[in-house]
């Protein structure tokens, strides 16, 4: 009985010696892991700082002016294009058949705010109500907005790299 | 086992006698009584140790189980990693980047590390070529264990000469303000130093402290499209009448944020002290890099001319003094010392308040002034700021002159803006507050939460405000600003042409050519300044430098483009609501001669 005990004691010592041994180790590469991560962290953030400028950069107004010129030539809007605001074009009347449900997309931006909450069939998305005419102003500011597809084969830019070249000219 | 030995060590014992190993005899009661202290030691003992082996689980069990969670984000590892703390950025109210601060590593070089020069150079020379080979092959063998070799890198850069593998390469860590737009909101963005960044002019000098501290970006009232408009049109102007410069500032009416603000020439405040000279061949004109700095719309303080019967009308109104019926004699000049004041366009008759603000009668204008009296002129233009510094987010601020003392004939020209020189910030915030029904709010370049109107201080009457806006209508329906109108968007202003007053003396040919104005003017968003300094007139302005034939119609083009983008709808200005919160009663029915 009494060696039993011993026995027993034994394996238990060396068992949570190895335990512990295991965990420690564990530990120490959790920890190393978690060096690396937070080191790539602090690497990827300043990376966002460097991409978040180049966007800004890039997407400055005189360079979209410049690229609307040259590929899609959009004019400043007319205020012959804003005689009416969304919300002054009336809903249809609800007794007529259901106009073709509009894609869904399309349906949330044109849609003004009081129609939120009528069935989805019977928002008053006309084709009339989609044309550039009445989408609301902001949306389709062409002076500035960012330049859709068309502008795609602009010639490779070196963006921030050029920018950066100009201003390490002066040292 | 002690008794033993005692036994054993006892002198008398003979040599060759050894006792029997045996233990002494001892009672039976003494032994029990050593057993028992024995035991009761040893329970002791033990009791102690188990106390403190219970604690110390115990307390295990407590960081483990119950309050682990609690106790994990005190440790200095569960804490979140952040970038090195830098200059705050700035963006615009739309969040768009204006400035900020990148990593921009600089490239050094210890050349006694440098196993061979001529090949690190011409490694060298394939990712930088803009360097020179031979300076650098020069400064590779120097004797020096310290050579710049490239300061600012763009991150490709650094990775190209790390990936050259080149032993004695070594990269400083720096960090360089950068600004994305370059000359777009370079006055009031400002620039820094490029030794520690601290900011040397603008949002970045007045805000130094601030931007130094916190970390979340500040967000400026600008908006950087609406910016790009008025620095687009402004440019056309000084190009179109090869004027020496222009300002322009664009205001919410109702809360005096700045929207937008240019002045021209500027500058790049990536570079602030003017393009290094491979950069330009230095054949464009030259300008002074103190004209480029030189903010006109805080700093510059300009006699702004007629645009002061705004404040004129407006305080002859406010007191009283005047209504919209009453009328001043302008058939005359009016003589007074070795002045004589007379009008541009002079109708030489009776003129009612309308028309002396609609066909910016000097004279009419001054007698009106007369009437009301230099203490009320004084009190009024005292109340809408224009007598002390402007208020606002810059250090670049000039305070206003006037007249000291404030004589009859002051009175006179101040009524239709000469003797009185103000920036064109603090006109701008002070026909706000005539717009907006009355309330003066200080001009501000940060943002103003979305609903939340500022405290202001009731500057004229909302009657006044309204009679205001009528007159201001008045003259870009029939008078001076026909230019400025932008159909749909009801736009209001005055216009004024100054001669600059240079040592003393009004120079005939310099003018400062002003137009203000709001819109829409049944209920102004938005308060809007366009001035262009030493204008020449072309064969398409017939030779006139004027306001009206100069910076009002850029006024319009800019309103036909910010409109939209502002979210101002326009409306039929013919329809009869317009018409009749627009109408001025007095006039009604009558025949408006043309300016």
């Amino acid at each position: 009985m009494n060696r039993l005990g011993t026995v027993f004691w034994v394996v238990l010592a060396l068992a949570s010696g190895l335990t512990m041994y295991m965990v420690k180790y564990g530990v120490q590469n959790l920890e190393d892991e978690l060096a690396r991560v937070r080191k790539q962290t602090v690497a990827e953030q300043l990376e966002i700082r460097v991409l978040n400028a180049e966007w800004s950069y890039l997407t400055q107004p005189a360079r979209l002016a410049e690229l609307n010129k040259q590929f899609v030539s959009l004019a400043p809007i007319a205020t012959k294009q804003l005689q009416q605001s969304i919300g002054n074009i009336p809903l249809r009347a609800l007794s007529e058949p259901p106009a073709p449900e509009p894609p869904a997309e399309l349906s949330v931006q044109a849609a003004p705010p009081h129609a939120a909450a009528l069935p989805a069939r019977d928002l008053p998305v006309s084709p009339v109500a989609l044309t550039p005419v009445a989408l609301s102003p902001v949306a389709l500011n062409l002076a500035s907005a960012p330049v859709p597809q068309a502008a795609r084969p602009v010639q490779p830019t070196r963006g921030l790299d050029e920018l950066f070249a100009q201003i390490a000219g002066r040292h | 086992m002690l008794s033993i030995q005692r036994q054993d060590e006892n002198p008398c014992r003979p040599r060759h006698f050894k006792p029997a190993p045996c233990a002494p005899i001892v009672t039976d009661a003494q032994a029990n009584v050593r057993i028992e202290t024995c035991r009761t030691r040893l329970l002791v003992t033990a009791v102690l140790f188990l106390a403190i082996f219970v604690m110390v689980g115990l307390r295990l069990a407590d960081i483990v189980l119950i309050t682990g969670a609690a106790a994990e984000p005190r440790l200095a590892r569960a804490k979140p990693v952040m970038a090195p703390p830098i200059r705050a950025d700035i963006v615009d109210r739309n969040a768009m980047l204006l400035a900020t601060t990148l990593d921009s590593p600089s490239l050094y070089a210890d050349p006694h590390q440098i196993l061979d020069a001529r090949e690190a150079t011409r490694a060298l020379s394939t990712v930088l070529p803009e360097l020179d080979p031979a300076k650098i092959y020069a400064e590779l063998t120097s004797a020096k264990s310290f050579v710049w070799l490239k300061r600012h890198l763009t991150p490709r850069q650094q990775y190209d000469v790390n990936r050259l593998g080149i032993p004695g390469f070594q990269f400083e860590h720096e960090e360089r303000r950068f600004y994305p737009f370059g000359n777009l909101a370079a006055h009031v963005v400002g620039y820094t130093s490029s030794f520690d960044n601290t900011g040397l002019g603008g949002v970045e000098h007045a805000l130094d402290g601030s931007l130094k501290e916190h970390h979340e970006p500040l967000q400026l009232s600008l908006d950087a499209r609406v910016q790009f408009v008025l620095r687009d049109e402004l440019a056309r102007v000084v190009q179109e009448f090869s004027a020496k410069g222009a300002a322009g500032i664009i205001m919410d009416a109702r809360t005096s944020e700045v929207v937008a603000m240019v002045s021209l020439p500027d500058f790049d405040p990536n570079h602030p002290l003017g393009p290094s000279q491979q950069d330009h061949g230095g054949n464009q004109p030259a300008v002074e890099v103190k004209d480029q700095i030189f903010n006109k719309i805080t700093l510059g303080d300009y006699e702004l001319g007629s645009v002061f019967k705004i404040f004129n009308t407006a305080m002859a109104l406010d007191s009283g003094v005047a209504t919209m019926t009453s009328g001043y004699d302008a058939s005359r000049p009016i003589e007074i010392g070795r002045f004589t004041i007379e009008d541009y366009h002079g109708k030489h008759r009776w003129l009612s308040v309308p028309e002396i603000f609609m066909y910016s009668s000097n004279i009419g204008s001054a007698r009106m002034a007369v009437a009301a009296g230099a203490d009320r002129q004084k009190g009024f233009l005292g109340r809408l700021g224009l007598l002390q510094k402007a208020n606002i987010q810059l250090a670049e601020v000039s305070t206003p002159h006037f007249p000291r003392p404030w004589r009859e004939i002051n009175v006179m020209t101040i009524a239709y803006g000469h003797g009185i020189a103000v920036s064109p910030l603090e006109c701008v915030t002070a026909v706000a507050a005539i717009v907006n029904g009355g309330i003066l709010h200080p001009a501000t370049l940060l943002k103003v939460p979305a609903g939340s109107e500022p405290q202001g201080d009731r500057v004229i009457s909302a009657k006044t405000s309204e009679q205001m806006r009528k007159l201001m209508r008045l003259v870009v329906e029939y008078g001076t600003a026909k230019m400025a109108a932008a159909p749909g968007y009801v736009v209001g202003g005055k216009t004024g042409t100054a001669e600059k007053n240079l040592g003393g003396h009004y120079e005939e040919k310099k003018l400062v050519s002003t137009f203000i104005g709001a819109f829409p003017m049944n209920e102004p968003r938005y308060v809007i300044l366009a001035l262009v300094d030493e204008p020449h007139g072309t064969t398409a302005s017939h030779g006139y430098a004027t306001a009206g034939w100069t910076v009002a119609p850029a006024t319009s083009r800019i309103i036909q483009r910010i409109a939209p983008l502002l979210g101002v709808v326009p409306v039929d200005e013919s329809s009869p609501e317009i018409t009749r919160a627009l109408q001025v009663e007095s006039l009604a029915g009558k025949r408006i001669d043309d300016y």
